[in-house]
């Protein structure tokens, strides 16, 4: 069961990054991903976790707790980071992708990202 | 972002031939989506985003997504096709429809934004005044005329009096996100010579990692901190050919409870200066 199920009208900010996101994994190759691609990649990323943390924040939330936590714990496990909330884990997420990018590991990790979340 | 979003469906059922996207960014991560499929699409007047990005369905690629970023120098025209039902990514999506994402157009701001920035000389306790970037595109149901253009209004912020907190200094953040041309006018209050300096800065998202302060910019000083009489008006041009561009203007106004309130307009426009070096 996904995070953010299509049949949810307030999923689809987040589920539709998801979708960018998956399609930009799909395209970049195992290893020696471009610059290019890195940049695009934490733009999305960036813009996924701050879209999660705004629908999360505002009131009526857009997105639940559950859902910002689930988010929270995938970034953590797939791209190794201890971010503690969302703001955290978009203050690093430059430097995260670009580690797994210089470790030729970018498309695992955002692999391991979006498995984790069901997408 | 604002929810509901805008409804391209009612647009279409109203009888409009095209869907108007204009909206204030809550967040840099604020993306919308439309079922329609659009024969062009073009920046709206009101738009202060300058790049915008835009996801359509395309069966030719692997992922049968494809995109582009729209710009206010020119619309695209072609059909940009919508699918409601045939999913992106159906690598991804095997024969679920709750993991599906159905081919539907996606719209996004492709400048960048960050809330949370404070100006890196500003004071904990200063008043940081960010205005949200406005977002705002068509998206024609139907072929435009050819003389369709994809520009942005030349466009005025005016601050009579600059909001403040008593005594402490104010940071006015205005978009102003691919802008050729632009002119801060400020003028102090009678009897009460005011402070203001202008800085250009770029959100620098890559400065959120450690070690830096969240909410860095590139940040370029325009005009120096400098008091200015209630007499004559202070006029700051910036140029793209002179000063470069910048994602926003930011004014710093003195917050001095014996100081006055300067009175402020902030003009820009997407045609450059008609003399260079002005």
């Amino acid at each position: 069961m996904p995070i953010f199920p299509q049949s949810n009208l307030a999923s689809h900010p987040c589920s539709n990054w998801l979708a960018i996101i998956a399609a930009l994994t799909e395209d970049m190759p195992a290893t020696d991903v471009s610059l290019e691609q890195l940049n695009e990649c934490i733009f999305d990323v960036f813009r996924l976790l701050w879209i999660t943390q705004a629908l999360n924040a505002q009131s009526p939330q857009q997105v639940t707790n559950v859902q910002a936590a689930a988010v929270l714990a995938a970034w953590n496990t797939a791209y190794t980071a201890t971010a503690v909330n969302l703001l955290t884990a978009i203050g690093q997420c430059a430097s995260k992708l670009t580690t797994k990018w210089q470790s030729d590991s970018l498309k695992s990790a955002n692999t391991d990202f979006l498995g984790i979340l069901a997408l | 972002m604002s929810y509901p979003q805008p409804d391209a469906d009612l647009s279409l059922l109203k009888g409009l031939s095209f869907f108007r996207l204009n909206t204030q960014l809550t967040s840099p991560g604020d993306i919308y989506e439309s079922p329609q499929s659009a024969r062009a699409f073009a920046v709206g007047p009101d738009s202060d985003i300058s790049k915008i990005g835009v996801v359509y369905y395309d069966p030719t690629q692997t992922t049968q997504m494809n995109k582009f970023r729209l710009g206010p120098e020119r619309a695209m025209s072609s059909l940009f096709s919508a699918q409601n039902v045939e999913p992106y990514m159906p690598v991804y999506n095997p024969a679920n429809p709750e993991n599906s994402h159905p081919g539907k157009i996606l719209i996004y701001s492709d400048d960048a934004y960050d809330p949370t920035y404070r100006p890196q000389f500003s004071d904990p306790a200063d008043t940081v005044i960010i205005t949200p970037p406005r977002l705002d595109v068509f998206s024609f149901f139907a072929p435009p005329a050819p003389s369709v253009q994809s520009s942005r209004v030349d466009k005025v912020f005016d601050f009579p009096t600059v909001p403040r907190v008593n005594g402490t200094n104010t940071w006015l953040v205005i978009p102003f996100y691919g802008r050729k041309w632009g002119q801060v006018t400020a003028i102090g209050e009678t009897g009460d010579p005011t402070t203001i300096a202008v800085l250009g800065i770029s959100y620098m998202l890559s400065a959120l990692g450690p070690g830096f302060a969240t909410g860095r910019a590139f940040e370029t000083e325009l005009f120096p901190a400098t008091s200015i009489d209630e007499v004559n008006a202070t006029n700051v041009i910036v140029t793209a050919g002179n000063q470069g561009c910048f994602d926003a203007l930011v004014i710093y106004v003195e917050g001095d409870t014996e100081v006055g309130i300067p009175r402020l307009r902030v003009t820009m426009s997407d045609t450059p200066a008609a003399t260079p070096g002005t």
